[in-house]
């Protein structure tokens, strides 16, 4: 068995090669992580938005996960931030969501809002 | 009852209607589009003709040779963009230079001033010109205007003498009844008139049909534009026509009122509503237009568009009365010199109209529109920003627009009630970013002016929603 | 009128870079203007990660990278104006700008245009057909669904595999929508590899090489638009012309520096960037206007756009202290084969230059090739290189050369 990723962890995209004597062709310990995550439990960052309920030109927050989430869960966790609303003022790295769907992943506004 | 309804706001429509104000009267211009303006009006050259090319006795030199004499005064009152640019009618050949000395004659049995200028006044005028370009027809009288800014103005201006405007207003149906007629409309309205005035362009031979069968018949014509930034004001000044010949009338280099190019027309058979655009007319305009400039500003290029023009089969212009259904008055196959031509047909029109209903004179008539408010210097920008601080906050950046500039033509008589209304009068959006930085905000402002909510605010037309979901899975 | 030192135009990243630059290399006495009401710049519609590996170590969303940013900003005491249009800039360095208060001009011992890029829209890549709502360039999608909260389409179809383009679709398809595809003219892809996998791969979506957009449909609203492959020479063939409902399409087909204020003055366009010229001190053909930032060539990575800035920053203060060498000679580069550009377009040479950095892109993919750069016939610098790409900007330093002795300098990437 021999596959070729893409890394995804910055713009270099690697491309990682896993065959049976191991992976290959990284470049740092992240794009390692990164392989060994794909081939058993894909993971990634969730970047979005929450809902201001007192907005001035801004209508949404932007928000992310602060550790990678369980790709397949993505969607379910969408969910989870789309019931949550916001009230201004926000600040930088507040938490929208603490441990969503008991992932262990804080979902926090990357956006400080006054 | 209504003394007059003009069916159709295009700039013809919107014209009788100004004119139609100077009397006193009870009158509506029924329009099928969210805005005035949005067919032929919305997609033209922006010409103002001098009337050397019509055949002298025809309509069409009549009404161009009065209305392009008109028009310096019109553009005053309505403030509208306009500018006495000249035209050039270029020759290539010994044989050219024959039909353009028969041109100048014709100029001069319609009156118009002409000269025909050499290899040397030509290029001293126009140095940017393909130097195969050997002779001009010089009009002097020629000019450009801002289609948009006039229909919109003889709007605003008939409104603000008592016109009344429905907008989103299709005439399906007309019943004659006694000595009145009945207009009903798609959205289940019922108007009654003593006069019909027929301005619906390329489909005034449908409308004529709903109470006759329409003795002329239109031929849509499509032409194909394609519009380059305003980068040098200098690089081309008078607008630019080729010498017909055989082959037809070719393309135009024209500029436009705020220093923009653009080349074009084309000339195709096409459906009513079909503005679509194509490759082979990019394609032929640009080959021909390099005949006239060779060095076309391609990377300028901000946008291509057609139009569709109400071409009539007998080639001159319908402004007559139905001679059977007494009262009903087709103004019909205005295509080309219609701009030019419309404030003359709409003063020609009115006084029909007055004569035939013993109409008074509107002593309250007021010939000038709000000026627009504008500032020429950093001086009059401060007075300007002193009296209104929305004029200091610029929307658009490529066209320099301000939130005052916008909220006044949307707080207008015949305001803008859409992104694309904004844009035709105030040139916001109208860039060379097409409104990428600024649409969101042209959005806002109308939203709030119009009190909805900014969901609600079209691009053009009633259906055509922007913000057509909200995210958050709502 | 007014005086002040530095005036800064744009308030996003290249502009806050260079006013802390410029701040911290003893300049005090700056105005930096923004049009908008924030700081930040597009960084703020730009919600997804992947900002600041490079420059911070670390992966931060835009409004993070930003908020870095602002922050050391806001620390220094830099003067700015926000909701402020810069109207006009003259060539004796005169700035007017407008804003609720009035018009002011104001004169300033240097310049740094940092006013950022525009996209390009369908009117300029001239796509046939109708000209409906519901066709975007992928930047205002972005922000209307990114600082609005609205999505502009359910059913969405992108033109251009540019990076904008592929996180649009990621971030449509997380908000709901239905991305049909991306189609891209070139056959290859213009986005980074990344986000093929993260923004395509994980959602399904099909990227369509060497296919194109080639009408639009829809009388009012878009209805649907016809795509086609390409041969080599960008011709449609005929047989592969399909119709695909949609009822957005979005635009990521490049992007060009913002100029439009230059282009009233006489400073030295440059074609190829479709910006202007400048030197190695990042100083245009105006003495004291300087220029950085995705204004003076679009930028892979904001990352590089602060590092620049952060350059640009110190030449305009060093103008500004007059601390500049008396200039001996110039030299003019040329951007050879294969490359699309060449910055800088000039150098200006004074006894101190040792070193000079050049930015440059190439017109298609080279797997194997070697950057010669040469002075006529003589060869300064030579390096190999593996898999370049038309879609990473590539920089290369000239250095232990005397730039005294050198009548020229072209660049070529020679394929191996």
């Amino acid at each position: 068995m021999e596959k070729e990723m893409i890394c995804i962890c910055c713009p270099r995209g690697c491309h990682i090669l896993v065959n049976d004597q191991g992976i290959f062709n990284y470049s740092c310990p992240r794009g390692l992580q990164y392989a060994k995550d794909e081939l058993t439990h894909p993971k990634r960052v969730l970047t979005t938005s929450v809902k201001i309920k007192n907005p001035i030109d801004i209508y949404v927050v932007p928000c992310k996960s602060d550790k990678p989430l369980p790709k397949e869960m993505i969607f379910d966790v969408l969910k989870e931030i789309n019931k949550v609303e916001l009230t201004r003022p926000i600040a930088m790295h507040q938490i929208v969501i603490e441990n969503v769907l008991n992932t262990g992943v804080n979902i926090v506004a990357t956006k400080e809002i006054k | 009852m209504y003394d007059v309804i003009i069916i159709g706001g295009g700039v013809i429509g919107c014209s009788v209607a100004r004119f139609l104000s100077q009397y006193k009267g009870n009158f509506l211009l029924l329009e099928r589009h969210n805005d005035v303006g949005e067919e032929t009006t919305n997609a033209n050259s922006g010409i103002v003709h001098s009337g050397y090319d019509p055949l002298p006795g025809t309509k069409k030199a009549y009404f161009n040779v009065k209305g392009c004499k008109m028009m310096p005064k019109i553009s005053e009152e309505l403030d509208v963009p306009f500018k006495k640019n000249g035209s050039l009618t270029i020759g290539f050949t010994e044989f050219d230079l024959k039909t353009l000395t028969s041109l100048l004659e014709r100029a001069k049995e319609n009156n118009v001033n002409a000269e025909i200028l050499n290899y040397d006044e030509l290029h001293k005028r126009e140095p940017n010109l393909n130097k195969e370009c050997k002779y001009a027809l010089y009009c002097k009288d020629a000019g450009i205007i801002s289609p948009f800014n006039l229909c919109v103005s003889f709007m605003e201006n008939a409104m603000d003498n008592g016109v009344k405007l429905n907008l989103n207003t299709e005439v399906i149906k007309i019943e004659k009844i006694d000595d009145f007629y009945r207009v009903f409309t798609k959205n289940n309205e019922i108007f009654d008139a003593k006069v019909l005035i027929n301005c619906t362009g390329t489909s005034s031979d449908l409308v004529t049909n709903f109470i006759e069968k329409p003795a002329f018949k239109i031929t849509p014509k499509k032409g194909v534009y394609i519009l380059f930034d305003h980068f040098d004001q200098n690089f081309v000044h008078s607008t630019l026509f080729m010498c017909p010949t055989e082959l037809g009338k070719g393309v135009l280099f024209s500029p436009t009122t705020s220093n923009n190019y653009f080349i074009g027309p084309n000339s195709v058979t096409s459906d009513r509503c079909d503005t679509s655009t194509d490759k082979n007319s990019f394609d032929y305009i640009k080959q021909e237009a390099k005949r006239l400039i060779p060095d076309l500003p391609l990377t300028e290029v901000i946008r291509e568009f057609a139009g569709v023009r109400a071409n009539n089969d007998s080639d001159d212009f319908i402004i007559e009365e139905s001679k059977t259904n007494k009262n009903f008055i087709n103004v019909a196959g205005i295509s080309s010199p219609g701009l030019a031509s419309s404030p003359a047909i709409g003063e020609y029109v009115a006084n029909y109209v007055k004569d035939k209903l013993h109409l008074e004179i509107n002593k309250e008539f007021n010939p000038y529109i709000r000026k627009h408010l504008k500032a020429n210097n950093v001086d009059e920008l401060n007075e300007l920003i002193k009296k209104d601080k929305k004029y200091g906050h610029i929307i658009c950046r490529c066209e320099q627009v301000s939130e005052g500039a916008i909220i006044d033509v949307i707080n207008r008589n015949c305001g803008a009630r859409t992104v694309k209304g904004v844009k035709k009068r105030i040139r916001a959006g109208f860039g060379k970013c097409q409104g990428t930085f600024c649409q969101d905000e042209v959005i806002k402002i109308l939203a709030r002016e119009l009190n909805l909510s900014i969901e609600d605010i079209k691009y053009s037309d009633v259906d055509t929603t922007i913000l057509k979901y909200q995210a958050k899975g709502k | 009128m007014k005086t002040v030192d530095l005036i800064i135009i744009g308030g996003g990243s290249a502009g806050l870079a260079s006013a802390i630059s410029a701040y911290d290399n003893g300049i005090n006495d700056i105005l930096l203007i923004e049009r908008s009401h924030e700081l930040g710049g597009i960084l703020n519609q730009c919600i997804h990660n992947g900002f600041g590996l490079n420059y911070f170590k670390e992966e931060l969303t835009g409004p993070e990278y930003a908020y870095k940013f602002i922050e050391e900003f806001n620390k220094r005491n830099i003067k700015f104006l926000l909701n402020t249009l810069v109207s006009n800039i003259k060539d004796d360095l005169t700035v007017t700008y407008v804003n609720e208060d009035g018009a002011t001009e104001v004169k300033a011992k240097a310049i740094i245009c940092a006013l950022g890029c525009n996209e390009r829209t369908y009117g300029q890549i001239m796509i046939p057909g109708d000209r409906p709502n519901g066709v975007f360039t992928a930047g205002l999608a972005q922000k209307y669904i990114n600082i609005d909260g609205f999505l502009v389409g359910k059913n969405v179809y992108i033109l251009g595999s540019g990076d904008i383009g592929l996180i649009m679709a990621r971030r449509m398809s997380l908000e709901g929508a239905n991305v049909i595809g991306v189609s891209e003219l070139m056959p290859y892809s213009n986005g980074l590899n990344r986000n093929i996998v993260q923004c395509l791969n994980d959602f399904n979506i099909p990227l369509r090489l060497s296919n194109t957009v080639t009408k639009i449909i829809g009388k009012d609203n878009l209805e649907a638009i016809e795509i086609a492959d390409v041969d080599e020479k960008f011709n449609i063939i005929e047989d592969t012309r399909k119709i695909i409902k949609c009822d957005a399409l979005l635009l990521s087909v490049g992007l060009y520096p913002f100029i439009n204020l230059l282009k009233k003055i006489n400073v030295k366009l440059y074609r190829n960037t479709k910006g202007v010229c400048i030197n190695q001190n990042y100083q245009t053909s105006i003495k004291g206007l300087f220029i950085t930032g995705n204004s003076l060539h679009v930028h892979d990575l904001v990352d590089e756009v602060s590092k620049e800035s952060i350059k640009v920053g110190k030449c305009a203060s060093n103008f500004i202290k007059n601390s500049e060498n008396k200039v001996l000679k110039t030299i003019n580069t040329t951007a050879g084969n294969n490359l699309v550009y060449l910055l800088p377009n000039f150098i200006d040479v004074d006894d101190n230059l040792s070193e000079v950095t050049f930015s440059f892109r190439i017109n298609k993919i080279i797997n194997k090739g070697t950057i010669v750069i040469r002075d006529n016939d003589k060869i300064l610098k030579k390096l190999n290189k593996m898999y370049m790409v038309p879609s990473e900007m590539i920089t290369i330093l000239l250095k232990d050369v005397d730039f005294k002795n050198i009548d020229s300098i072209r660049i070529d990437v020679v394929e191996d």
